[in-house]
């Protein structure tokens, strides 16, 4: 039998108290044979004790919030996307997924979508159907914004019939699925205070266009071919964009929606800068400001702030999965 | 985590409560995910202060492995059980942590420590609850607490889990990925490199004339 000295299993079920009476008996039999080892694992021995012993402070009172603060801002460096949370994707959105399925998919509604273009093309004068969609476009009474569906951009030569307009960058940029509103409390000086937390994150705060803007002639066309003496698009009013570059704002249609739903203002800012937007709206606002999703705050949740921040925190970090540096928009709730 | 502490703990929940509390929360009962984060709280939040053993950095850290948690929950599998995923994303928080403040791991204690709290060492009386053992063990404590600063951050950290956390050696496999007899292994190795840095912290401390000479080795 092994002198159970040699091995170190045992010793530490002795240092433990693990071994049973007979080994321990045994064991300690032994132990007296060598009072180097034994003085050794004593003290091994009340180590242990006065470890387990060692007392920790109570959990700081304020840890719960603190935690629940910082749900509020989404941390970049998700590793996995999530199924949790009832948020919307934007059909813009990139696919993220090369699955065969998908391209499949795609191949056959482009087949199909040629079709239908062909008999369109035989059936129907072109210049019938582009002045069809130019009066529903273009419609600025009662709910004609809800066909207001494309991005109306500042231009500065004439377009033509049949132009696609964008702004430079904007074109590939990918914005938020809309997963996230930012909630201040209002004051006199909060567009001031919220200028200083775009400029510091370079960011872009404009007011949002609202219906009654479409009346006004400074705002843009759609990109269905009008005749460009009549509506050509011009640039929207320098007074929206409050600071910053108005490539990055979100689009007419998403400010319309935004302004419909209540909200002022919006920030747009991109991915890589958005914890430290967040960060900097924590220390300038602080408990007067809170990041929910947008469905939430819209829908009037009966959850509780805490959820909603994790909910919100849910949906950007699963949005922000295998995402460069998207743009991501933020409207502002002044409630 | 079935230490010694949790049942101490009001928010101490058996294993099998976490999992109804999980399953509740994904069934859509989101107050439950509240209520598991109150009850992995405490346990968190000692591993953390025992790792850094600084009261604002354990707060972070302990933020941050709750966060973790909260963000991982979605995608937890169930292959181990939920107190040993959360030691696993505690103990990568801490050894992470650890790592990046490798410079400041080994701060003098007589150094002030930046803020209005008086020195390093006051904090880390401040931490304790009282005076309930007497001055000697206080002083042990101490001389042990500066040991474990000095231990290989993973030695310190098996330590804290089997005899602070009382976390069970297969739990400890199963977070470190090896075999029970490796951990056993690690922590016997652990044990021996504290004491002989407690060894020889006492023997520079009577060097140096100090009455509190620590607890003898016979």
């Amino acid at each position: 039998m092994s002198n159970p000295l040699n091995n170190e299993q045992q010793c530490l079920a002795w240092i433990e108290g693990q071994l049973d009476q007979d080994a321990c008996r045994l064991f300690e039999e032994q132990l007296e044979h060598d009072p180097d080892l034994a003085s050794r694992l004593h003290a091994m021995r009340r180590d242990r004790e006065l470890l387990c012993s060692m007392p920790v402070p109570p959990v700081p009172s304020d840890l719960s919030e603190r935690v629940e603060r910082v749900m509020a801002r989404p941390m970049l460096t998700e590793d996995q996307p999530h199924s949790l949370g009832r948020f919307r994707l934007r059909t813009r959105q990139a696919a993220s997924h090369g699955h065969w399925r998908v391209h499949f998919r795609m191949a056959a509604m482009i087949v199909i979508c040629m079709g239908l273009v062909a008999v369109l093309y035989f059936i129907t004068p072109v210049n019938r159907v582009l002045s069809s969609l130019n009066d529903e476009n273009m419609s600025t009474n009662g709910e004609g914004v809800q066909g207001f569906v494309t991005t109306i951009a500042p231009i500065d030569a004439p377009v033509q019939a049949g132009d696609e307009l964008s702004l430079a960058g904007r074109g590939e940029v990918e914005v938020a699925p809309e997963p996230l509103a930012m909630v201040l409390r209002s004051d006199s000086d909060v567009l001031p205070r919220l200028k200083l937390l775009v400029d510091s994150v370079n960011g872009v705060l404009i007011r949002n266009a609202s219906k009654a803007d479409l009346m006004q002639d400074g705002l843009a066309a759609s990109i269905s071919g009008t005749e460009p003496s009549e509506s050509r698009p011009s640039p929207p009013s320098p007074s929206s964009v409050l600071t910053g570059d108005i490539a990055l704002s979100p689009s007419y249609d998403d400010q319309f929606r935004y302004a419909g739903a209540g909200s002022i203002y919006t920030v747009s800012v991109p991915l890589s800068r958005l914890d430290e937007l967040l960060a900097v709206l924590d220390d300038s606002f602080g408990g007067e400001s809170v990041v929910l999703l947008l469905e939430d705050h819209l829908s009037q949740t009966q959850h509780d702030d805490w959820v909603q921040t994790l909910r919100a925190r849910e949906a950007v970090s699963t949005w922000t999965a295998d995402r460069n540096d998207p743009i991501v928009i933020l409207p502002v709730f002044l409630p | 985590m079935a230490g010694r502490e949790e049942h101490q703990d009001p928010a101490w929940k058996s294993p099998q409560d976490e999992e109804a509390l999980l399953q509740a929360w994904r069934d859509g009962d989101e107050t439950a995910l509240k209520e598991l984060m109150v009850c992995f709280q405490p346990r968190v939040w000692s591993v953390c202060w025992r790792t850094v053993q600084h009261a604002e950095d354990a707060s972070d850290l302990t933020q941050d492995v709750l966060i973790k948690v909260m963000q991982g929950l979605p995608g937890f599998d169930g292959r181990s059980k939920l107190s040993t995923w959360v030691i696993r994303i505690a103990l990568n928080c801490c050894l992470s942590h650890l790592r990046k403040q490798k410079i400041r791991r080994h701060p003098s204690l007589d150094a002030p420590g930046g803020d209005d709290r008086g020195t390093r060492a006051d904090r880390l009386e401040d931490g304790e609850p009282g005076p309930v053992q007497g001055v000697q063990q206080r002083d042990q404590h101490r001389r042990l607490q500066e040991s474990m600063l000095e231990l290989d951050d993973e030695q310190r950290l098996l330590l804290l889990l089997r005899d602070a956390q009382g976390v069970e050696y297969a739990q400890l496999a199963e977070v470190y990925g090896v075999p029970i007899g490796t951990i056993k292994s690690r922590i016997f190795r652990a044990r021996s490199a504290l004491r002989a840095l407690l060894e020889s912290a006492s023997s520079a401390s009577e060097r140096g004339d100090d009455h509190s000479s620590g607890y003898d080795t016979s």
